[in-house]
């Protein structure tokens, strides 16, 4: 693995190997710096990919987008897998430019995790908010590691933004209004993916970003007593 | 005592944000993976209700229904399903689900769902228990009466209140023979709806079930000769010792042997079979005892076949209404057998006869 330099892109390799010896490989190349999916200009745009086919609920987009840019980018992966099963096992390598990931999984576990590159480097305007995570992207991870990844961000967002001067959220209220918005989003994909698909592999993987989504707002209001304990150092004799 | 939910689904950030929130709305949750494994968990969850994925490996969502459903129906299940699988969840209604959803799940909406199916599920229960509680009550009440008029007959027919006629005495015969019919009737009304509304505690000891079977044919041995009847026995030997409620599986044999000499035809043959037999139990053979009542009577037509343990058989049944009885011995014995972890059935061919049989558990009941 060699050294990337600052402005090169990042890249994220997955392969899905299969039972039958099959082997899936999606590479993707994010903008240094925006973060930015960069993409080919031959990505096909089917009919589902329109911004009127299954809309989301209170899409920003204006109406002359004619496409949804996040189903552009899940266009390839979507027809991919589209007659494929969401329970089929398979082993799937995730090369990243720090590190390789490799787990035994289901495919729509091993879809969930790129899915959810392609969805925040789109620009999608609700999307966008959570484009900084991908910089740190964990394969596979835990609802438990999302919620900390996705409190982390925000509150390093937070951070500074309070050193430019302006009121920082603390209480993560527009954490809170972040994820109903992004749940809309996933809910819509769903439907969007439902209807490209023959099997339910692909919707089954935007089912499961949108558990995870869905479960920040209780996270959040619940104190984060998942992970609470693990703060103890911090909290406890602290007045 | 909160309600009990159990999650089955093979996709673990569903079942643990699904977990996450149903124990934030007060419920005592529990997971698993797969229909299988959640069979194996209702054994020591007993769940009030269960959400189930559909597409599942191991064993799917609409096998694992067929399983609850038979095996605990007074389980709620709710279907879980993704966007393509309309057909499938209404198919699953038309199997006993009580509702399904659609995934995503809107959790404020899984929370309403599941609380109006657990509302809906005790009202319902609620009031079945009353009424069963008020026919064995109301049953009680008739018996009373029934004894004491039956016991003022007998004391007039010996004489106690005076001299008895010939003719008198044929009458008053008659009349308490028409009493007893008529309290064995409520006895039995008694002991279904006791059964129906789980207020039977069985008295299980272990018999050896060789000497149980002998015991209960020695009654029909006498019956049988006297129609001119064989009764065969054909026991294993060696049976083991099986725990159980003598009286109760006494009146499972009586009812079956009963039926078995009543509609044999003279000169006939029953043959009683005891031996050990298994059963396919989630891919797992599991060791029963199975008792076979065998008869070469005039058998039951192949439509009254499934209704045979039905309590309404007589009313479900196209004889003329004048013809119609209320006959409950058998729809009892289906309870007997079930509250003891087994199984009955018969198998039957118009003027060839009957076979009546029934399973017990050789390990501790399930």
């Amino acid at each position: 693995m060699t050294q990337r330099t600052a402005s090169e892109p990042i890249r994220f390799t997955y392969r899905f190997r299969f039972d039958t010896g099959e082997v899936k490989t999606f590479e993707i190349a994010l903008d240094a710096t925006t973060l930015e999916l960069i993409h080919d200009a031959d990505l096909p745009k089917p009919e589902w990919t329109k911004l009127s086919f299954y809309p989301c609920d209170h899409c920003p987009l204006a109406d002359h987008v004619q496409y949804c840019p996040i189903a552009v980018n899940l266009s390839r992966i979507v027809t991919e897998f589209k007659d494929s099963v969401s329970h089929e096992h398979t082993e799937v390598t995730v090369e990243t430019p720090e590190r390789t990931y490799f787990k035994e999984t289901t495919l729509q576990k091993g879809l969930s995790s790129i899915i959810g590159i392609y969805m925040v480097t789109s620009n999608c305007p609700v999307m966008d908010k959570l484009r900084p995570m991908v910089r740190f992207h964990l394969p596979f991870a835990t609802p438990t590691e999302t919620m900390f990844r996705t409190v982390s961000t925000y509150l390093t967002g937070q951070f500074l933004l309070m050193r430019e001067g302006k009121t920082p959220d603390w209480e993560l209220h527009h954490l809170v209004d972040f994820y109903k918005s992004i749940s809309a989003v996933n809910k819509g994909m769903s439907r969007r993916v439902s209807n490209a698909s023959v099997k339910d592999a692909n919707v089954n993987a935007v089912i499961i970003l949108h558990s995870f989504g869905d479960a920040v707002p209780y996270f959040i209001e619940n104190g984060l007593a998942e992970i609470k304990h693990l703060f103890d150092v911090y909290t406890k004799g602290e007045k | 005592m909160k309600d009990k939910i159990l999650i089955v689904d093979d996709e673990d950030s569903l079942r643990l944000t699904l977990k996450l929130r149903l124990q934030g709305a007060d419920f005592d949750v529990s997971v698993a993976s797969n229909g299988e494994a959640a069979l194996e968990a209702l054994k020591e969850f007993p769940a009030d209700l269960v959400l189930l994925d559909i597409n599942m490996p191991v064993m799917d969502g609409i096998e694992t229904l067929g399983y609850i459903t038979r095996e605990y129906p007074n389980i709620e299940i709710i279907m879980l399903t993704g966007f393509a699988d309309f057909s499938t969840a209404i198919e699953c209604l038309k199997k006993g689900a009580k509702d399904y959803l659609v995934k995503p799940i809107e959790m404020t909406e899984l929370i309403t769902r599941v609380k109006s199916t657990l509302r809906a599920k005790t009202s319902e229960r609620a009031y079945r228990e009353l009424q069963q509680r008020y026919m064995s009550t109301f049953f009680h009440d008739l018996l009373g009466p029934l004894t004491t008029v039956d016991s003022t007959i007998e004391h007039l027919i010996e004489g106690k209140s005076g001299h008895v006629s010939k003719e008198q005495a044929v009458l008053l015969r008659y009349a308490g023979e028409l009493t007893d019919k008529m309290s064995q009737r409520v006895k039995e009304m008694i002991d279904l709806s006791q059964f129906e509304a789980g207020m039977v505690k069985l008295e299980r000891k272990p018999l050896d079930v060789g000497i149980f079977v002998e015991m209960m044919c020695a009654r029909y041995e006498i019956l049988a000769k006297a129609k001119e009847i064989k009764l065969v026995k054909k026991i294993e030997k060696g049976l083991p010792t099986v725990t159980f409620d003598f009286d109760k599986l006494a009146q499972v044999m009586n009812n079956i042997l009963d039926n078995a000499i009543k509609y044999s035809l003279r000169d006939g043959t029953v043959t009683i079979t005891v031996a050990r037999t298994t059963r396919e139990e989630l891919g797992k053979k599991n060791p029963y005892i199975l008792f076979a009542v065998k008869d070469n009577g005039v058998g039951i037509r192949a439509d009254e076949v499934p209704l045979v343990f039905n309590k309404y058989k007589e009313q479900l049944t196209t004889k003329p209404t004048d013809l119609k009885k209320t006959v409950l011995g058998l729809a009892i014995s289906k309870h007997i057998v079930e509250a003891h972890g087994g199984t009955i059935w018969v198998d039957s061919e118009v003027g060839k006869g009957s076979t009546f049989s029934f399973t017990l558990p050789i390990d501790e009941p399930k």
